[in-house]
C-alpha cells in the first residue's frame, strides 16, 4: 500500500505541452478520480505514473520511493514500479485465454504454479468469471473483458491501481453496475487507485477526491461535493453538473447589483464581495436546480421542456438571454417568473474565470 | 456483361493458363521419361514408358543427395536467421523514434531495387577478404540475408504497425522487460507475418542459383539448385535428370505454401504487400 506524489510534473511532446506543472498527493488507500475533457492530459499523467512516459520536469513518488526524476534523468521501468493498469481497450492478450491473461503477471514474477492457480481462481471467484477461464478474449462480451482486465490488475495486489476510462466501452446499465462494484472492490482491497474519466457522473459517484483538469493544468482538487458546491472557476462550474450551470455575463453596477442587460440582480451577499469590480464584467453562475418559480421573480418564456420523470428541464428565454432550469411542473410556451436561490449563486471574474464568490 | 465480352475474357484466361501451365507440365512429363525419350524429336506429350529412373539416379547419387541436404540446411538456416534479424529490425522501425529513421528505411528499400547480380562480384571480393574463402554454406546463409532482409524488415514493420502498442504497454506494466514484451506478446501475435517472411526467405534461399554457383566451389558444399546445373554439359543436356531435379526442387515450396496458405495471405495483407 502506498500513496502517490507528483511534484512539478510536466510533459512535453515536441513543442506541445501535454501537462503543465502538476502537483498531486494521492493518499494511501484513496480513490482519486482525474476528470477532464479529452485531450486535457489526464491519461498522460496516468502513463507517467505507470512509467510508460518520462516526465519532462518534476518528480514522481510511489510511497516513499522516487520512481521518476526528470532532473536526474532517473526513470524506474514500469515493471519495477509495482503498479497495475487497466486500459480503456482492456489490452487483453488475444493469444492467451482468460486464465493465462490473469496468471501472466504472476508468471513473470516466478510465483510457484500451485500458488498461481489458487490466486487466479480466487480472483475469478471474486469477479464472477470462474466459468470463462478457458475462453479467449475474442469470445467474451464487453463486460466480461472488463472483468478479466480487472482480474489481471488485482491478481498481484499492486501498490497502486491505475485505471484509464475502464468503463467507457460498456453500455449504460452495465456501467452503473460496474461503477458500484469497482468502488466496493477498491474499498475491500484497500489499494490506492487513480482513475481517469471524462464522465462526471463516474467522478462524482466513485471518487474520494476529484482532480478536475483542463488544457494540461489542474483546475481544482477536492471532494465531489466541494467541487460541485464551490467550483473555483468557470471551467469547473460549467464542466461539473448535468444539466450544466447557467453562466450569464453581467456587469457590476455602482450600487453592487449585477446587470445582465435583461435583468438586474441585487442581493446583499453579492454586493458585499463585488465592491472592487464596479463597472467590470463578471459571470453569474446559477445551477438549474437553484432556479425556482417565484411570483416576484423575473419573467421568462419557456422555449422547450425535456421531461426526466419526476423533474423537468426547461430551457427559458428572455430577450438574448437563455437559462436552463429544473422545475417540477412546466409547459412549453408558457411565460413564468423565476428567482434564484441566493445562497447558491456563484460569481466569477470574467477576465480570469476565477470565482469571486 | 455481354456474352461476347465473357467469351473473349474466357479465351484470354485459357490462353494464359496454357501459357503458364505448359512448362510445368513439360517438366513433369519429362521427369518421368527415360533419357532417350526425353531428347526424342518430335517430343511426346505424355511419357510412353513412364519411369522413376531419373529420380532414382538423383537420389542415389551421393554428391547430388549431399547437395540436397546442403540446400535444406542453407534454406532453413537462412530463414531462421532472417526471421530473427528482420523481426527485431522491423520492430525497431515500427515502435521506436530515432534520428534518420525514414532515411534508413528508404535506404534499405532502395537497396532492394538494385539487381542482385550487380552485387555478386563486390560481395564475393568482400567475403573472400573477410573469411579467406567463399566456399562455405554459412557464408551463403549470411550473403542471402543481404538480399532477403530488406523486404522482410518492411513486411514485419508494417505488420507490427497493426499490433496495438497498448498490448505491449500492458505487458510492461504487468512486469515484462521490453524484450520480454516483444517475444511474449508481439511475436506470438505476428504468426502470419512470421509465416510469410519465412516462406520468402526459405524460397529465396532454396532456389537461389547465381550466388551459390559463384560462391561455392567444392562439390561437398554445393547446393542442389547449383548442383543440377552439372546436367547441362558442353555438348549435351541431360533433360530427364534435369527435369526430375526441377520437380524435386518444386516440392518443398509447394508443400509449405499449401500448408500455410491462410497465414501467409493474412501476413502479406497486414504487411501491406499484395498477395
Amino acid at each position: 500500500m502506498a500513496g502517490v506524489k507528483l511534484v512539478g510534473v510536466s510533459k512535453r511532446f515536441g513543442k506541445f505541452t501535454a501537462v503543465k506543472n502538476i502537483n498531486i498527493h494521492v493518499r494511501d488507500r484513496e480513490f482519486l478520480v482525474m476528470l477532464g475533457p479529452s485531450g486535457c492530459g489526464k491519461t498522460t499523467i496516468l502513463r507517467i505514473i505507470a512509467g510508460l512516459e518520462k516526465p519532462s520536469t518534476g518528480q514522481v513518488y510511489i510511497g516513499d520511493e522516487i520512481v521518476a526524476d526528470a532532473d536526474r534523468d532517473y526513470h524506474l521501468p514500469p515493471k519495477d514500479r509495482d503498479v497495475a493498469m487497466v486500459f480503456q481497450s482492456y489490452a487483453l492478450y488475444p493469444h492467451m485465454n482468460v486464465y493465462q491473461n490473469i496468471a501472466f503477471p504472476l508468471q513473470l514474477r516466478k510465483v510457484p504454479k500451485e500458488e498461481i492457480d489458487r490466486v487466479v481462481k480466487d480472483v475469478a471467484d471474486l469477479l464472477g468469471i470462474r466459468d470463462i477461464l478457458h475462453k479467449k478474449p475474442s469470445e467474451l462480451s464487453g463486460g466480461q473483458r472488463q472483468r478479466v482486465a480487472l482480474g489481471r490488475a488485482i491478481v498481484r495486489q499492486p501498490r497502486v491501481f491505475l485505471m484509464d476510462e475502464p468503463l467507457s466501452n460498456l453500455d449504460a446499465k452495465l456501467r452503473i453496475k460496474m461503477r458500484m462494484e469497482l468502488r466496493k472492490l477498491q474499498k475491500e482491497l484497500g489499494i490506492t487507485t487513480i482513475y481517469v474519466t471524462h464522465d462526471q457522473m463516474e467522478a462524482m459517484t466513485m471518487g474520494d477526491r476529484i482532480v478536475v483538469m483542463n488544457n494540461g493544468k489542474i483546475q481544482q482538487i477536492g471532494e465531489p461535493g466541494e467541487i460541485y458546491r464551490k467550483p473555483v472557476n468557470t471551467f469547473v462550474a460549467g464542466f461539473i453538473g448535468s444539466p450544466p450551470m447557467n453562466l450569464i455575463d453581467a456587469t457590476v453596477t455602482e450600487d453592487g447589483a449585477l446587470d445582465t442587460g435583461e435583468f438586474r440582480l441585487k442581493i446583499p451577499e453579492i454586493a458585499d464581495v463585488v465592491g472592487d469590480y464596479v463597472g467590470e464584467d463578471v459571470v453569474l453562475g446559477v445551477r438549474p436546480e437553484d432556479v425556482f418559480r417565484d411570483e416576484n421573480g423575473i419573467e421568462f418564456r419557456v422555449e422547450a421542456v425535456e421531461p426526466f420523470g419526476n423533474i423537468k428541464v426547461a430551457y427559458l428565454r428572455r430577450g438574448d438571454l437563455s437559462l436552463t432550469a429544473q422545475l417540477p411542473e412546466v409547459y412549453e410556451g408558457e411565460n413564468l417568473k423565476v428567482s434564484f436561490r441566493t445562497d447558491k449563486i456563484h460569481v466569477f471574474d470574467k477576465k480570469t474565470g476565477k470565482a469571486i464568490m | 456483361m455481354g456474352v461476347n465480352v465473357r467469351m473473349v475474357r474466357l479465351a484470354v484466361l485459357i490462353i494464359w493458363a496454357v501459357f503458364c501451365i505448359t512448362p510445368i507440365f513439360w517438366i513433369f512429363s519429362t521427369a518421368f521419361k527415360p533419357n532417350e525419350e526425353a531428347t526424342k524429336f518430335p517430343p511426346t506429350l505424355i511419357p510412353k514408358k513412364p519411369t522413376l529412373e531419373n529420380f532414382e539416379y538423383i537420389l542415389s547419387d551421393p554428391i547430388l543427395f549431399r547437395s540436397l541436404l546442403n540446400s535444406v540446411f542453407v534454406s532453413i538456416s537462412a530463414a531462421i536467421l532472417c526471421i530473427i534479424i528482420s523481426s527485431l529490425a522491423g520492430y525497431a522501425f515500427s515502435r521506436y523514434e530515432f534520428r534518420g529513421k525514414k532515411f534508413l528505411m528508404g535506404l534499405m528499400l532502395g537497396s532492394f531495387l538494385i539487381p542482385p547480380v550487380v552485387n555478386i562480384i563486390p560481395l564475393y571480393v568482400e567475403f573472400f577478404k573477410l573469411f579467406g574463402t567463399t566456399d562455405s554454406l554459412l557464408e551463403l546463409v549470411i550473403v542471402y540475408q543481404l538480399l532477403i532482409l530488406p523486404l522482410n524488415v518492411f513486411l514485419f514493420k508494417n505488420y507490427f504497425d497493426t499490433v496495438p502498442a497498448e498490448l505491449e504497454e500492458s505487458a510492461l506494466v504487468d512486469g515484462c522487460s521490453r524484450l520480454q514484451a516483444f517475444y511474449k506478446i508481439t511475436l506470438p501475435l505476428s504468426k502470419p507475418a512470421i509465416a510469410a517472411a519465412s516462406i520468402f526467405a526459405f524460397r529465396f534461399a532454396w532456389d537461389e542459383f547465381i550466388f551459390a554457383l559463384t560462391f561455392i566451389s567444392s562439390p561437398d558444399n554445393n547446393v542442389f539448385a547449383a548442383a543440377v546445373y552439372n546436367f547441362v554439359g558442353l555438348y549435351q543436356v541431360q533433360y530427364g535428370y534435369l527435369a526430375a531435379a526441377m520437380v524435386i526442387l518444386c516440392i518443398p515450396p509447394v508443400i509449405i505454401l499449401t500448408l500455410f496458405q491462410k497465414h501467409i495471405i493474412t501476413g502479406l495483407k497486414m504487411g501491406g504487400l499484395k498477395g
